[in-house]
């Protein structure tokens, strides 16, 4: 979490997202059973 | 490109997520340098170059940045229809070109694996190498190439690294056999694609053409609706009944849509990237991050926002004053040269106040426009427009709309077209319809050369707090105006006509970079170039005819019969010839006279008949004809000023009030027939806040018509926007008034 709040600035692979709420998210996350 | 020019050719789409350099890499394969925006969504045109290489003639077309094929906005529809041949005159693509993000493989794999199973020949650049290698990325390019299986070049496109190399690898893939991967998605997902495509076959009736495989896909993942709007209308209810029951089989089976494609999809990105990516574990905060750290604050971001914004507003007046004095003197020296070397008559009026008079009233204001399109363009490629749509998302959630909305209303400052063309990124109709109603309030450029003028003219060039002129604080005021107008505006269509919830809301914020010199110097020439058409076009014609309006009858019999003329003409014959009282009566005479050529003008009695309705503003007869006049596009009236004030040898050059000759010859207008000036501080007051507002410019509303598929909204848009311009005014004059007691 980059800077937490509503909407909020989450970092992952390199690049910062900023959000409320969005169905990308199932894109931009990446789920957690594949990761392991 | 038409369809048979396109057989000529070799067409390749460039596809990529936002912010991979891909507008960069196209300028670089075309030769053509385009516009980069650092944020999602700004290439939402169709954007086409031409290059050839060994021979062969290439149609590049530059694909609007998207994350995914699933269409979920129109810029994801056009991206789809296009590489599917759904476009007639894009027939078919031969070849697709996918630029990937090299600092960023994850994400940027996932299009690649949508893309690969259309089944084109394909070709992957993997650009930003520089980025991807200060992070400690390192990359097997033989095994990844191996792994996809087409062909894999590294680039740099903003220093041209590889860009030989990619060329080659286009020419030597083209007209090679696609790629024919297996799908990632489970096989009783496929099963169930492979069932619906032969209901679609036998009984899908009101299909008008074939659906292909991966549309077929799209259309059960695609649970918001979406694509089952855009290929079917209203008509879809036998289709969505049929995807429906598709869904439910696969909820049985265990397969939410649409995760089912995250998972498959990202679990194909693991296995590609497995021992052929290498990625640091430890991450290092980079200079973005602590650029950010102060950027995206709360206080001191929005501190920091309010100032940029301001040094814009004080850049635009301050930094155009050398240029502007120097094409006024060049427009001076034109026309009288002119004057002085063509006999008095119609035509040397129509070629000095019609002409050079009206187009070199706009021109003049080219400085101001090229300066703030250099500012805008600065921030978009720097990466700071995304940062202020994060900034401004908290506020804009509030009135019902996103940040997403901020990034159109912000490019309505340069032009309100490419800000309402933006729009197409908002996914949801109504928050896309409110911000395009709203966006026309954004002060745009061609709204400038109005308020340079009245500004200059009437406003007291004072330093306020030290440090601010007074000049760039009003301009600044009249922005205010049109962002507050456009906020209440939204808040009000969003609880009536566009009722609906607050749009979810999401941007990446890209690193910030150095912006392109020739990248800006492009973008500024070309926004130039189009104002000066249209000054050498639209604002001439406008001219001309304003002229020949204001010019003609012309009837010389009927004018000097005026009792006040006859009179005058009789104190003349009474004093002596070439004294000093003659020469001021002279001077009055043909003041007056050419006022009564006016008046009895056609466009005087235009003027005149709907003075009535504009006098509550303290407007006169000639600024209702100008605000007439420049219904087609409002910077006219600047030029229609230009000729109706044309008042000749009443300016005084040496007046320190008016800067520019405009506004030394507005200052001297009086009410006709009296010595009350016509301009006064509420009347200039009056004209700004009314231009604020307005919606005179009909190639907006032709663009609003066009993207909402209605004439009821840009009509709605006028009939509004109108409506709060003559309120806005109507105030402004009666208070104004008041308080100069």
């Amino acid at each position: 979490m980059f800077r937490p709040g509503n909407p909020c600035i989450i970092r992952m692979a390199g690049s910062k997202v900023c959000l409320r709420s969005d169905e990308l998210l199932e894109v931009f996350v990446e789920p957690t059973e594949t990761v392991a | 490109m038409t369809p048979s020019t396109a057989r000529d050719l070799t067409t390749v789409a460039l596809i990529g997520n936002p912010n991979t350099g891909k507008s960069t890499l196209f300028g670089a394969l075309v030769g053509v340098r385009q516009r980069v925006g650092n944020y999602p969504g700004v290439t939402v045109e169709r954007r086409s170059g031409q290059m050839e290489y060994a021979g062969r003639k290439i149609e590049m077309i530059d694909l609007p940045g998207l994350y995914s094929l699933a269409p979920r906005s129109r810029d994801e529809m056009v991206a789809v229809d296009v590489l599917l041949g759904r476009f007639d005159e894009e027939s078919s693509v031969d070849l697709v070109v996918c630029v990937l993000d090299a600092s960023n493989l994850t994400r940027n794999l996932y299009l690649v694996s949508q893309v690969l199973e259309l089944g084109l020949p394909t070709v992957v650049a993997v650009n930003m190498l520089d980025v991807a290698e200060s992070r400690g990325v390192k990359i097997d390019w033989k095994a990844l190439e191996e792994r996809l299986g087409v062909p894999v070049v590294p680039t740099q496109a903003v220093r041209h690294v590889g860009i030989a190399d990619l060329k080659a690898a286009i020419h030597r893939t083209v007209g090679s056999p696609g790629p024919s991967p297996a799908s990632p998605l489970p096989a009783e997902f496929q099963k169930e694609v492979g069932g619906l495509e032969t209901w679609f076959r036998d009984e899908g009736r009101g299909v008008s053409r074939e659906i292909s495989r991966f549309l077929v896909e799209r259309l059960i993942l695609d649970n918001n609706g979406y694509l089952v709007r855009g290929m079917f209308g209203d008509n879809g209810e036998a289709v969505r009944t049929r995807l429906e029951e598709s869904r439910q089989r696969l909820e049985k089976a265990g397969l939410r849509i649409p995760g089912v494609e995250t998972d498959a999809r990202y679990g194909w990105v693991h296995d590609v990237m497995a021992g052929v990516v290498c990625e640091p574990n430890d991450y290092q905060p980079t200079r973005t991050d602590r650029l950010d750290r102060v950027l995206t604050n709360r206080f001191f971001g929005t501190v920091i926002f309010g100032v940029v914004m301001i040094a814009l507003f004080q850049a635009v007046f301050a930094g155009a004053q050398p240029f502007t004095g120097m094409i006024l003197a060049g427009f001076d020296a034109i026309g009288g040269w002119v004057e002085g070397h063509m006999a008095e008559g119609a035509l040397r009026s129509l070629l000095v106040d019609g002409v050079i008079g009206g187009v070199g009233g706009v021109i003049v204001f080219l400085p101001q426009i090229l300066i703030l399109f250099l500012f805008i363009g600065i921030l978009e490629d720097c990466g700071y427009m995304a940062r202020a749509a994060y900034l401004m998302d908290k506020f804009m959630s509030r009135v019902g709309l996103s940040g997403k909305s901020f990034i159109p209303m912000i490019s309505s400052f340069a032009c309100a077209i490419p800000g309402i063309m933006a729009t197409r990124v908002i996914e949801d109709e109504r928050d896309r319809f409110t911000t395009i109603l709203v966006a026309p309030l954004m002060t745009c450029s061609a709204r400038l050369p109005v308020y340079a003028l009245l500004i200059k003219a009437f406003v007291p060039e004072r330093t306020v707090l030290g440090f601010f002129g007074l000049h760039g604080l009003t301009l600044f005021a009249l922005y205010v105006l049109g962002i507050l107008t456009a906020v209440i505006a939204a808040l009000l269509l969003k609880k009536t006509l566009l009722r609906g919830e607050t749009p979810p809301f999401m941007i990446e914020l890209p690193s910030y970079k150095r912006p392109s010199l020739h990248t800006l110097l492009h973008r500024v020439w070309e926004r130039g170039w189009l104002f000066l058409r249209c000054a050498g076009t639209m604002i001439l014609a406008v001219s001309i005819v304003v002229w020949a309006s204001l010019y003609y009858p012309h009837n010389a019999v009927s004018v000097d019969s005026q009792p006040h003329l006859v009179q005058l003409r009789a104190d003349m014959d009474e004093v002596e010839l070439g004294s000093e009282e003659y020469l001021a009566l002279e001077a009055r005479y043909d003041h007056e006279r050419l006022g009564e050529f006016q008046r009895q003008s056609y466009l005087g009695r235009a003027g005149h008949a709907i003075e009535p309705v504009f006098r509550p503003l303290g407007w006169d007869w000639r600024i209702s004809c100008a605000v007439l006049a420049s219904f087609p596009a409002r910077e006219v009236v600047v030029a229609t000023l230009g000729v109706i004030f044309n008042l000749g040898d009443e300016v005084d050059p040496e007046s320190e009030e008016g800067a520019t000759v405009f506004g030394k010859e507005l200052h001297a207008a009086t009410w006709n027939g009296s010595g009350r000036k016509l301009f006064t501080l509420p009347v200039a007051l009056s004209i700004l806040v009314f231009f604020a507002l307005c919606a005179q410019c009909a190639a907006t509303l032709a663009v609003i018509r066009r993207e909402t598929n209605s004439w009821r909204w840009p009509l709605f848009t006028f009939g509004y926007m109108t409506f709060l311009a003559y309120v806005g005014a109507l105030l402004t004059y009666q208070v104004g008034t008041w308080i100069a007691g």
